[in-house]
């Protein structure tokens, strides 16, 4: 579903070229919920941008359903992203002055779908992310585990290919990391929505069906586990 | 939750400098919904006067007498005028008539020598024309076929006399003689014009006929149209003289008489500059308001790009955003404007012995006049200026790279 050959991606940092990643190769399939970890600085969350389709590629080649996203324009990203791609962001990056519902519909209204449609798909999905009830409050009135909840439904609500979550617990206390890693977990099974995280927090390490170690840019393992 | 949705919110999200762009838009606003209402004012003033007591909508004199104006060639007059005015005022294009004589002289107080200015006026007819009740501020108008005249105050003041004094006026007739007559103050006028008020007096056609040797010949026959383009109605005058073998008549449109025409024509670009200005000192706060707004808004915006939101979409957001605080702001504006404005209207803004100073048909005391211009074109215009202010910001926002507005702080 996702190939990623030979990637590579460099970073001016004043006068230093900095090299976030050195020739990344590897196959992700659906369903799969996957785990890249590694140190700060080893270039996991470089490899999720490049994924993700906001960021530009150096060298190498990544096709996301078989579509080559190097040769691809700007415009095109954008519905590459709009179509396909879910985010769940450390800092949750919900937007302050929407509610809770209406941080997960504005998703749906981008794709334009009929209003009945966008209230009973997002209606759904926050009684299974565990929110029923807390639609109309707005992200200062959630804690930080309802918030990510939140995003986690804006990330799934348009049935993306792929669900990319930057370090999803790093803000979050260990009980409700957990919960919410249980909870992607869940979908994941249930959906067959593919996961990949970057995460250097061993306890989402432990939820992964796969995990791909990297470090200085490069892979350093990348092993299949039962969970 | 549509664009217009979010962007009505936004605005709530620092209210107080989302009330800094609107107080900035609504003074803007406000100003120069006044300053184009006096102008419009300043406008129909010297139109209203100029057409009363200068040059009509259209003036008919003898050709020659507009050619050596500057010698006061009295000698060149509107011959047979009543017959004229009877024929002007059958003619379809023409609303009103009053044919004039004037009576340069002056009149004395002591030693010392006032210039005057009369005007010989058909009184029962030229209230069709005007109406002259409105200047009188102390007694009465004079009878037809009389001796009687209206002074204007600023000369009764220096003649120091009064309604029910004589006044004794020396001139020069039609034949370059000297004549000298008296005349009963029946009333005082406040002429809307200063240096009429200063110098001018106004008497029956009759005896200013039979003072200034006129034989039944007018000095000017001024004219207002039912309507439409003055320069066209010229023509029609003009063809309508042709026709009745007047040609030694020259027919000048108020436009090239007026000196008020000119400065008017001068104002209105430089007031329209000033506006400009105005609305450009309050973008200035809408420009840093927005780039405040989107250097605090970054990442907001990288997460909005990386869930496939466009760059179009991206700016329109911050276009509506900025429609709204101009809408409002420009609104209230205009209404504060429109309430400073209404009373001024009615009271009129006095500038006093200022405007003595002015040679031109400009009242003392001015309306400002309320018009689409000073208040839709303003508000609209409020509108447009606060939306482009945006657009540099919003364009740079949607240009932004999501990767790196995602690591903004």
């Amino acid at each position: 579903m996702i190939t990623i050959k030979d990637v590579k991606k460099d970073y001016i940092d004043g006068d230093i070229k900095v090299h976030a990643l050195r020739g990344v190769s590897m196959e992700i399939e659906r369903g799969e919920f996957l785990s890249i970890a590694g140190p700060s600085g080893s270039g996991k969350t470089t490899l999720l941008n490049l994924i993700g389709c906001i960021d530009s590629i150096d060298g190498g080649e990544i096709s996301i359903d078989g579509e080559e996203l190097a040769r691809r324009k700007a415009k095109e990203l954008v519905e590459i992203r709009r179509h396909k791609i879910g985010f769940v962001f450390q800092s949750f990056n919900l937007i302050p002055v929407l509610s809770a519902y209406e941080n997960v519909a504005i998703v749906l209204e981008m794709l334009e779908l009929p209003r009945g449609e966008i209230r009973e798909r997002t209606m759904t999905l926050l009684h299974e992310v565990g929110l029923e009830g807390m639609e109309n409050r707005r992200p200062s009135k959630l804690s930080g585990g309802q918030q990510q909840r939140v995003a986690v439904a804006r990330a799934l609500i348009k049935e993306p290919l792929i669900v990319l979550a930057d370090e999803p617990t790093a803000n979050l206390d260990s009980g409700t990391g957990e919960a919410l890693l249980k909870l992607m977990k869940r979908i994941n099974h249930d959906r067959g929505t593919t996961f990949v995280f970057s995460t250097h927090d061993p306890m989402v390490m432990d939820y992964a069906g796969r995990l791909c170690r990297l470090h200085d840019g490069e892979i350093e393992s990348d092993e299949k586990r039962s969970v | 939750m549509r664009l217009s949705g979010i962007a009505l919110r936004n605005i709530f999200r620092n209210k107080r400098r989302s009330l800094l762009s609107i107080l900035a838009l609504a003074v803007a606003a406000t100003s120069i919904t006044i300053f184009f209402s006096l102008f419009e004012g300043i406008k129909t003033n010297i139109q209203t006067n100029s057409w009363d007591w200068d040059a009509g909508e259209v003036r008919l004199r003898h050709a020659e007498f507009d050619r050596y104006e500057y010698l006061n060639p009295v000698q060149y007059v509107v011959g047979d005028y009543r017959d004229l005015v009877d024929r002007l005022r059958a003619h379809p294009e023409v609303r009103t008539v009053s044919p004039r004589i004037r009576v340069l002289g002056a009149a004395f107080r002591g030693e010392q020598q006032f210039a005057t200015l009369g005007l010989g006026l058909d009184l029962e007819r030229e209230q069709e024309y005007q109406d002259l009740e409105r200047v009188i501020a102390a007694g009465r108008l004079p009878r037809s076929g009389t001796n009687e005249a209206i002074l204007g105050r600023g000369l009764a003041s220096d003649l120091d006399i009064g309604t029910g004094d004589i006044v004794t006026f020396l001139i020069q007739t039609r034949r370059r003689g000297s004549n000298a007559f008296t005349l009963d103050v029946v009333g005082l006028a406040d002429f809307p014009v200063p240096q009429l008020n200063s110098s001018g007096y106004i008497l029956p056609i009759e005896n200013a006929d039979r003072y200034m040797r006129m034989d039944g010949a007018a000095s000017e026959i001024l004219l207002k149209s039912v309507g439409g383009d003055t320069v066209e109605f010229a023509d029609g005058v003009r063809s309508f003289l042709e026709e009745s073998g007047r040609t030694e008549l020259s027919v000048v449109p108020w436009t090239r008489i007026s000196g008020g025409y000119s400065y008017l024509r001068t104002a209105g670009v430089v007031y329209n500059i000033v506006a400009l200005i105005f609305f450009l000192l309050a973008s200035t706060v809408i420009i840093s308001t927005t780039m405040m707004i989107i250097h605090e808004r970054t990442r907001e915006i990288g997460t909005l790009a990386a869930m496939g939101m466009h760059g179009g979409e991206l700016v329109r957001l911050f276009f509506l955003e900025s429609a709204y605080l101009g809408a409002i702001g420009s609104f209230v504006g205009v209404v504060i404007g429109v309430a400073i404005t209404i009373p001024l209207s009615r009271i009129g803004i006095d500038f006093g012995s200022a405007m003595d100073m002015v040679e031109m048909d400009l009242s003392s005391v001015l309306y400002p006049v309320l018009n689409v211009r000073s208040t839709v074109l303003v508000f609209f215009f409020g509108l447009a200026v606060a939306m482009v202010s945006t657009y540099p910001s919003a364009r740079r926002a949607a240009k932004l790279r999501p990767v790196e507005a995602l690591r903004a702080e």
